[in-house]
């Protein structure tokens, strides 16, 4: 029997990418790293200017919180500041009673009309917000006769309203799915009436999509700019539309760097508290 | 009969909004301003004086102020456009002319308005006096860097001459120029002595010519006194006020007079420009806002009001106010400096403001500097 030389590994195909793998393995972090920093530098750098005690953007002077208290002593960003949180708590809060009711009525509709219904929901979502700004602007100048004072708060959360709206509806829609069809008439059956029915059975059902569409509503609303330019007037002015003056021909109080750094560590924490509430509303249902 | 209750209840929740929208409203000075344009501290105090609330909201161009005007979605009381734009409101019929009888703080002889600031008025049509009072006016002029050496005398001997044509000025001087098209040509052509309002297609050759020949190393807006400050960049055209933003800044961070190493030349014809209050022609509160125009011409306002503003104050007792400072408060003595350096009120100065040009004119003009900053 004579000794054949055994065949290698190799010799059969296989080619060792354990070192390349490695390598990959590397690089995709790095790439990953890359990809987000390039994604989130601008907001790093807004943190960063809203502690430097330096008006200029050129230099880090010193750590300071001094714009943070700043904040509220400029009036004019005072009022915007004001201005934005009225309107969107207001916006918001509205947007969510009624998109729960609305999604609640179109939910009973058979799927045919609900489907309908369904893409008139969706328009607003997807229509360019200089067309919903400018339609929404023409339609409340149609009320200008009757009340000249019209532009303002009301516009403007009316205008809010306009487009939170579906994004609550969306979001209690397919909570209203994972229900079971016979709640209702089950709550029926033992005898409460049937507002009652909604308020008990229905809405404590639904509640973590209620949430997150509110917290949905909130986010969209808190930041808008275009919608907001053009449907607001007689002074009442919201932080985007501020900001989006003042950059004219003096450069930008600090204070709004600190005011933006603080947006978006809200709406981060806005956004872990929507898939905190997804996650448990899976669990339960 | 249980339906029709509700219908009405449904009429009153929509319509409680708009009339309570409507109540708010109603005694609120509409005002209508360049963003930080105002000391706050001067409103609050009239706020305090007639009882009334004063809304201030901001635009960021001329182009805006017009554009508000016109939309009508808000009636302003007070706006405050600048030169060209005054006239083009004026002759689109779009103001009401002031009456100087409900002004008690006009004194065109005992409080006249500045030199600098007359000559820009002169300049404007005719009629437009019966239609503004001056808020803050200012020139363009030539920031530089200090640390290169030999570009301070070289303005001071060419002015126009140093910052176009690199024979008359230190050897890699790097320039930078206002990314505005229509700022690039005028002071183009205030360089070869013509009129910078003036267009022909001639003067656009000879435009496109003279910036080519200028050799600018970057076009940019607020990032050419920034890149000044830093030292990549030494010379450049810029806003006057806008470089005393950054100078005031810099003086309360504490650096002496001096020793900034940055400056700014004023040619002595140069671009310049007003910013006025004009009263609406729908304003509602047409008094009220005599009387804040009435609240800016005081002295003691205005000198309060331009301690918060790099711009120059139109009238003369507080100009005065300010350069005859005498005392030991530091940042007044700089103050007063910087006022009789950057806005002296001399005869000889030559400030033009520019004019409102055909959107075709614009667009030429654009795709002129365009051209410039790809052949250059």
């Amino acid at each position: 029997m004579t000794n054949y030389p055994h065949a290698t590994l190799q010799e059969y195909g296989y080619k060792d990418y354990r070192i390349l793998q490695k390598i990959y393995k590397v690089l995709s972090v790095v790439a990953v790293i890359l990809i987000v920093l390039m994604l989130y530098i601008s907001i790093i750098v807004l943190a960063i200017q809203s502690v430097n005690s330096s008006v200029s953007v050129t230099n880090f002077d010193s750590f300071t919180l001094k714009w943070y208290a700043e904040m509220f002593s400029v009036r004019s960003l005072a009022t915007a500041i004001k201005n934005t949180v009225i309107t969107s708590i207001v916006a918001t809060l509205l947007a969510t009673i009624l998109g729960t009711l609305i999604a609640v009525g179109i939910y009973s509709y058979a799927k045919k009309t609900r489907q309908k219904i369904m893409l008139l929901n969706n328009i607003p979502l997807l229509n360019a917000d200089i067309v919903t700004g400018v339609s929404l602007m023409l339609v409340f100048s149609l009320l200008l006769p009757i009340f000249p004072y019209i532009f303002g708060p009301t516009t403007l959360i009316m205008a809010h309203l306009f487009f939170t709206l579906p994004y609550v509806i969306l979001s209690v829609l397919p909570k209203l799915k994972e229900t079971d069809p016979n709640l209702m008439d089950a709550a029926l059956d033992l005898g409460v009436k049937p507002y009652k029915a909604l308020l008990k059975v229905i809405v404590p059902a639904i509640m973590a999509g209620i949430f997150s569409g509110m917290l949905l509503a909130f986010t969209m609303s808190v930041d808008d700019f275009v919608i907001s330019y053009f449907t607001t007037g007689n002074g009442f002015d919201n932080l985007s539309i501020w900001v989006y003056g003042s950059i004219g021909r003096r450069s930008l109080t600090p204070s709004v760097y600190a005011f933006s750094t603080l947006l978006t560590l809200m709406t981060l924490a806005i956004m872990i508290l929507y898939q905190f509430l997804m996650k448990r509303g899976k669990k339960h249902a | 009969m249980h339906n029709f209750k509700r219908i009405l209840l449904l009429i009153i929740l929509v319509v409680t909004p708009f009339l309570l929208a409507g109540c708010g409203a109603q005694n609120k000075l509409l005002v209508l301003n360049w963003g930080e344009y105002i000391n706050e501290d001067v409103v609050a105090l009239f706020e305090e004086a007639y009882n009334v609330e004063v809304s201030i909201s901001i635009a960021d161009s001329n182009e805006l102020f017009y554009s508000k005007l016109k939309s009508g979605t808000t009636a302003y009381d007070l706006i405050v456009p600048s030169d060209y734009m005054i006239e083009k409101m004026m002759v689109k019929g779009l103001l009401q002319e002031i009456d100087f009888s409900k002004l008690s703080n006009y004194d065109p002889v005992g409080n006249p308005f500045l030199q600098g600031l007359q000559g820009i008025q002169a300049t404007m049509l005719e009629g437009t006096e019966n239609y503004h009072i001056p808020y803050f006016w200012g020139t363009f002029g030539l920031m530089y860097n200090k640390l290169k050496p030999g570009l301070e005398e070289a303005l001071e001997t060419y002015q126009w001459q140093a910052y176009f044509d690199p024979a008359y000025r230190p050897a890699d001087t790097r320039t930078g120029m206002y990314d505005v098209a229509q700022f690039a040509y005028a002071t183009a052509m205030i360089y070869n002595n013509l009129d910078p309002n003036e267009f022909s297609e001639d003067n656009l050759d000879l435009a496109y010519d003279t910036l080519i020949d200028a050799g600018f190393i970057t076009w940019a807006d607020d990032q050419l006194k920034k890149s000044i400050a830093a030292d990549n960049l030494d010379l450049a055209f810029v806003w006057t006020g806008d470089f005393l933003d950054m100078f005031y800044v810099a003086l309360s961070e504490g650096e002496a007079y001096d020793s900034v190493s940055y400056n700014i030349f004023i040619p002595d014809t140069t671009l310049a420009f007003m910013d006025a209050f004009v009263i609406p022609h729908n304003a509602r509160h047409v008094d009220l806002a005599h009387e804040f125009i009435n609240w800016f011409l005081d002295p003691e306002m205005a000198y309060m009001n331009a301690s918060a503003i790099g711009y120059a104050t139109p009238l003369q007792n507080t100009y005065d106010m300010i350069v005859d400072y005498v005392g030991d408060d530091q940042w007044l003595n700089d103050w007063a400096r910087a006022y009789m350096e950057y806005y002296a009120d001399t005869p000889d100065f030559r400030g033009i403001p520019l004019a409102n040009l055909e959107q075709d004119i614009v667009s030429s003009l654009t795709l002129m500097v365009n051209n410039v900053k790809t052949n250059s």
